[in-house]
């Protein structure tokens, strides 16, 4: 059977409810703040260990591990909570590809839940005894947890890797013809590209500490000299850390199949490119430069990744009929005009309510008031939610009168 | 209830059966002979009824032996299938309905299996003499 009717055949026959490319679109997106946050959390996680081995030479480093441990912490939830947004719109246009390299590694598929437990578990662990003068056995917890968040790294890269060469599914499943139904092996590492999706977690360390020091200027108990340490820590890891992700980067624009046209492709020279000039201006990074410039060249960076990796798989998908474009649509604008109020309602005036009033909570020492401002905002949080809440009852009860009455 | 273009599988499934559709079947277990109707059943049973059920006995999750209350008569079991399986009369379970071929290959399978024989060895078996015997010819 040609694998590529079968691909087509195996999408949802409901179709989708908008044209195809913007669900393409959000995916990009979301998948940026996503990754932004597993590099965030696998490079502080990384350093907080290197800080905690180092306590005993600075409390500058104590300091720092326990600093990091926490943004690890929250760098876990976040990154679990931003990574749900880029898996459904991948399930809504690339189901065939998703669900089928899923299925052929389930084990390890399901695995990846219980390893993140136990890895959150582990952290929390070390998280709850990382304190002044804590002792050595505890980085145990630590390493264990890094460890297993770098297995479930390994895993989605498979999964994803995996539904790129659908030409081969047949092989994995049936090898010799004989079925293997109990999805116990990952089929296909591209070593390379995991290495330098990984390998960002340095940088996005080092950027994030330039940022880090910046944001405690204002605060009396965050002493200026452990913030010019934390600075040149993170500029130096920034500016190291994206020479190094160079060598996995070219290792990988080089793995490309012959004659898909990707070794050479614009966007993939143009992540070079971007590696290559973060690495300058992070070596170069001037006194003067605001501290959260760098994290906005990093985002940047991670948007022309983000984009790659979608030119890389329509490159891969083409040649077997797979086009996304002719994707059934059965247009539901209601649901897609909910979707987008909701985005922008709840994300933008909830979630901006929060991050104004974390963000400025914590650049006070003591207790903080919060601003005119903020309290409207938060006032008018309360009023969406509320506002939300009406409509999803309202419009869900609309729909069953009238499926059921009417 | 149709809806959205999307065509019912059921009845197409049932002429050609699932041998000839289903995208992931190797090509020698895609038409039933005497060597390999073991290894068929077993696959056919995996496709139709592991969503839902367990295949070994004494496991959880609805496991077939037990539904069957450990019947080892293909008939019976075939019977089933052509049945209350076949109509869609079977509370809380889709329509299934497969060509002869396929339901007695399932039926010699969950026979075999509440035997208590180990189906595994056995398929083994099965398909080593069937590449003697191609290979002799």
């Amino acid at each position: 059977m040609d694998i590529g009717t079968v691909m087509n055949t195996m999408r949802d026959p409901a179709g989708v409810p908008a044209h195809p490319v913007l669900f393409q679109a959000l995916m990009v997106l979301t998948w940026v703040l996503h990754i932004a946050f597993v590099h965030l959390t696998l490079g502080a996680a990384g350093l907080a260990i290197f800080s905690f081995h180092r306590r005993g030479r600075s409390p500058y480093w104590e300091c720092l591990s326990m600093a990091m441990t926490k943004v690890a912490k929250v760098g876990v939830s976040l990154l679990i909570v931003l990574g749900v947004a880029p898996l459904l719109f991948t399930q809504v246009i690339y189901d065939p590809q998703w669900y089928a390299s899923n299925v052929l590694s389930g084990r390890w598929a399901i695995a990846f839940i219980f390893t993140l437990i136990v890895a959150y578990c582990s952290w929390f662990a070390f998280y709850y005894a990382n304190h002044e003068g804590a002792k050595r056995h505890i980085g145990v917890f630590a390493w264990v947890g890094l460890l297993l968040f770098c297995l479930d790294g390994l895993i989605m890269h498979a999964l994803s890797y995996q539904a790129l060469l659908p030409g081969q599914w047949m092989g994995w499943y049936a090898p010799g013809g004989v079925v293997d139904t109990r999805g116990a092996a990952l089929h296909a590492i591209q070593w390379p590209r995991y290495l330098f999706i990984m390998s960002l977690s340095a940088p996005a360390v080092g950027i994030f500490l330039i940022a880090y020091a910046h944001y405690f200027a204002g605060r009396e108990d965050r002493e200026p000299a452990y913030r010019a340490f934390t600075r040149s820590l993170g500029q130096r890891m920034a500016s190291r850390g994206f020479v190094l992700a160079l060598l996995p980067l070219l290792g990988w624009q080089m793995s490309h199949p012959a004659g898909s046209g990707l070794v050479a492709h614009p966007v993939g020279v143009l992540l070079v490119l971007a590696v290559i000039a973060m690495a300058g201006w992070m070596w170069r990074l001037r006194e003067g430069t605001h501290g959260y410039l760098p994290v906005l060249g990093g985002l940047g960076l991670l948007a022309v990744l983000s984009l790659w990796r979608e030119v890389i798989r329509v490159a891969h998908l083409k040649p077997f009929g797979y086009d996304i474009a002719n994707y059934v649509v059965h247009a539901d604008w209601p649901s897609a005009l909910l979707f987008f109020a909701t985005l922008a309602g709840v994300g933008g005036l909830v979630g901006g309510y929060y991050l104004t009033l974390i963000y400025r909570a914590g650049r006070v020492q003591g207790l903080y008031t919060a601003s005119r401002g903020v309290a409207r905002l938060g006032s008018g949080a309360v009023a969406i939610l509320g506002v939300w809440i009406a409509v999803f009852f309202i419009y869900g009860i609309a729909i069953w009168v009238r499926n059921s009455f009417l | 209830m149709p809806g959205k273009g999307i065509t019912g599988e059921v009845d197409r499934i049932a002429e050609k059966g699932l041998l000839q559709l289903h995208p992931f079947i190797p090509d020698r277990l895609r038409v039933v002979n005497d060597g390999n109707r073991l290894e068929v059943g077993q696959l056919l049973a995996k496709v139709a009824c592991a969503n839902c059920h367990a295949l070994q006995r004494r496991t959880p999750l609805r496991h077939i032996p037990d539904k069957f209350h450990g019947a080892t008569d293909e008939d019976l079991i075939a019977a089933f299938l052509q049945g209350p399986l076949k109509h869609g009369t079977q509370p809380y379970m889709p329509r299934i309905d497969l060509p002869e071929a396929e339901v007695r290959a399932i039926a010699h399978f969950l026979a075999v299996t509440n035997s208590g024989q180990d189906v595994e060895r056995l398929i083994v078996q099965q398909r080593s003499a069937t590449r003697v015997a191609s290979q002799k010819e």
